[in-house]
């Protein structure tokens, strides 16, 4: 009898534990949750080229979603291109959309666009790529991270991983994202308030990447070359776990030991894929932080909705943040995979 | 009498142009997304920003040399522009194009007194001004503080034009006049054709060189600035991509790498067409990979229409049906 429970109970557990994991990965299975005000409405959706799998995935899980509340989806893709996406608007609002929802390209250059939206009374809901601040009349809604959080985290995560290297500070760099405008620079200043806070720990390298995988491993090398003859380096962080593992790479290939102990070089990743989860996994990364796709694409329509639905909706709509170690890994496999 | 054989350069740009407006219109069936007013708006906008960097990239084909300082150089002025203009956006657009101008010359003067290939002179070029941009801004995107005269230049004008627009469509007029009613376009040809032939027939080579070069870094510096000011900021690395769509417009167009062959108003219709194809399928909601998918194919049948092989068995077929 006894084995017999013990069995169920252990199968109810693991039936359990996929029931959570799956409930965080992405939305439940929702009846229609069409009204009259949110069927059939013709939304403009604006994302960046769908050759970039987290564009492509932004694209498919708000289609998706979208179709429980009945909306009708047009994507505008655009390779990256803030004067395409510019035109893309005008466009939108020439078809007479009831709703853009977009990722800007450029919080700078996508204002004059914003403003002929607000014009012709086209509600417009950002996500993902947070808009300049002070433009919020232009907007109804943002849903995304506070890339400024997300990156005090990141730089609480460096401190921890120094800390349980047995050190007290040590030599930090950053491979970031686009610097030029946008979440990376938001991050990078949450970072450094962070790490202000111990005077031993120092940034020797700021470098952009451009969220590019293959360029990030490129700096990693030649980072860990120029720093070999000054202490090497300590901790590098990678804005992205695609960006992280590339610095993993490199330093494999430069024959650095990655890890967390004397000699070894601590890792710190962001935006959780499953590259870094198995690197957390394998030993060769101290931590990540969120940022789920499956979140950012649903919430986006539920605020669309609202709006339409005449409720009221928040400004800025944030995900909660959490740094993602070894010791949560269990919590957070399942949305992190995707 | 009206000559026929000068409308022998625009029959294929035409017959592009109307086949990808065909291809569109029959892919839209009745959904209305294609063919709308709101589409021409779109298209003239994409034509504004591709069409002067097509036109100064292609006259630099036709004379058979690339100007590929034109990506850095967009991104560049569209710094000046933006940083000088604060006060007076034409003084922004002046310095900006005068700067266009001045480095146009002198990469010109470079390529044609030192006899060295335009690739690479143009090619560190375009990393200069890619380092110059980075330098003025601080790696950082800026933002013009005037929003009025953003809100000025996306205006629509009797419906479907808008200010930049209306400037390209008109500078792409004046310069297919000029090309076409003066010695200047067949001296360019001729250049592009064979230079030691125009040479020998007194045309000024270098001049004409210098100038294509001068011409193409202006229009560039002038796109960029207009486009800074239409998106109310500049980026260092410039604000759209502009290098391959304005080589595919150009050789859309009737241009060609080898040089000797093209015309400004052919240049219009590629750019035109890549236009009419881009705001085309995003109204049919294709994704940016069917853009260029659909491009590629394109290119790849003006190649083979192109090739003398292919020339040759088409007149070996031409004299085969004369005999049979």
């Amino acid at each position: 009898m006894s084995k017999h429970v013990g069995r169920i109970m252990r199968r109810s557990s693991a039936v359990l534990a996929v029931v959570i994991g799956l409930t965080m990965a992405m939305p439940a299975a929702r009846a229609d949750e069409a009204t009259p005000q949110t069927k059939g409405k013709k939304v403009a959706l604006m994302v960046a080229t769908l050759q970039d799998y987290y564009m492509a995935l932004l694209n498919r899980l708000v289609i998706a979603r979208a179709k429980d509340f009945g909306m009708e989806i047009t994507t505008f893709t655009t390779p990256y291109d803030p004067a395409l996406q510019s035109t893309q608007i005008d466009e939108a609002i020439a078809r007479k959309f009831d709703m853009i929802v977009m990722i800007a390209m450029s919080e700078n250059a996508v204002i004059p666009a914003l403003q002929r939206a607000k014009q012709a009374k086209i509600p417009v809901v950002m996500f993902v790529a947070p808009p300049k601040p002070g433009t919020e009349e232009l907007f109804v809604s943002f849903v995304g991270e506070d890339n400024v959080a997300l990156g005090r985290i990141s730089g609480q995560s460096i401190l921890d991983a120094l800390k349980a290297s047995g050190r007290d500070g040590g030599n930090v760099a950053l491979v970031t994202g686009l610097l030029a405008e946008g979440l990376a620079p938001r991050r990078v200043a949450g970072i450094k308030e962070v790490l202000a806070s111990n005077k031993n720990v120092k940034i020797v390298a700021i470098e952009d990447a451009k969220w590019d995988p293959v360029l990030t491993e490129k700096i990693s090398g030649q980072l860990y070359g120029r720093f070999a003859g000054q202490g090497g380096i300590d901790v590098i962080y990678g804005m992205a776990d695609n960006m992280a593992t590339a610095s993993i790479q490199a330093a494999e290939a430069a024959g650095i030991k990655v890890g967390i102990g004397p000699g070894k070089m601590a890792v710190i990743g962001g935006d959780c894929f499953k590259e870094g989860i198995e690197a957390i996994k394998a030993g060769k990364m101290f931590a990540t932080a969120t940022q789920i796709p499956t979140w950012e694409a649903a919430k986006t329509v539920e605020v669309a909705a609202s709006y339409f639905n005449g409720k009221p909706v928040s400004k800025y709509e944030y995900f909660p943040l959490e740094a993602i170690t070894k010791d949560n890994l269990a919590k957070w496999e399942a949305p992190c995979t995707f | 009498m009206f000559n026929r054989r000068l409308l022998v350069p625009y029959l294929r740009p035409s017959a592009v142009l109307l086949a990808v407006i065909l291809i569109l219109a029959v892919i839209d069936g009745s959904h209305g997304r294609f063919l709308s007013s709101s589409i021409v708006f779109s298209v003239l906008q994409m034509f504004a920003t591709v069409g002067p960097i097509a036109l100064g990239v292609g006259m630099t084909m036709i004379i058979r040399e690339f100007d590929l300082s034109v990506a850095g150089m967009v991104g560049m002025a569209g710094c000046i522009a933006v940083l000088t203009g604060g006060d007076n956006p034409w003084l922004g657009l002046a310095a900006a194009v005068g700067t266009g101008l001045c480095t146009g010359l002198l990469q010109g003067f470079i390529i044609a007194r030192l006899k060295l290939p335009s690739i690479g002179v143009t090619l560190g070029g375009l990393l200069v001004f890619l380092g110059v941009s980075y330098a003025l801004t601080g790696s950082r995107s800026i933002q013009y503080d005037d929003l009025e005269v953003a809100g000025l230049l996306g205006q629509h004008i009797f419906g479907f034009f808008s200010i930049p627009s209306l400037i390209i469509l008109v500078i792409f007029a004046v310069v297919a006049l000029i090309f076409g009613m003066t010695k200047l376009g067949r001296d360019l040809l001729a250049v592009g054709g064979d230079r030691r032939a125009a040479l020998s027939a007194g045309i000024r080579v270098d001049t004409l060189l210098i100038g294509t070069f001068a011409f193409s870094g202006a229009l560039a510096a002038m796109c960029g600035a207009l486009l800074g000011y239409s998106l109310a900021s500049a980026a260092p690395t410039g604000l759209s991509n502009v290098l391959v769509p304005a080589t595919t417009a150009a050789i859309l167009g009737g241009v060609s790498l080898s040089g000797g062959t093209g015309r400004p108003l052919g240049i219009a219709l590629g750019t035109l067409t890549l236009s009419v194809l881009q705001s085309g399928l995003n109204a049919l909601g294709l994704s940016s990979y069917a853009h260029e998918i659909f491009v590629g194919l394109v290119l790849l049948a003006i190649a083979i229409l192109d090739g003398t092989a292919f020339n040759a068995r088409l007149d070996m077929l031409r004299l085969a049906l004369r005999r049979s």
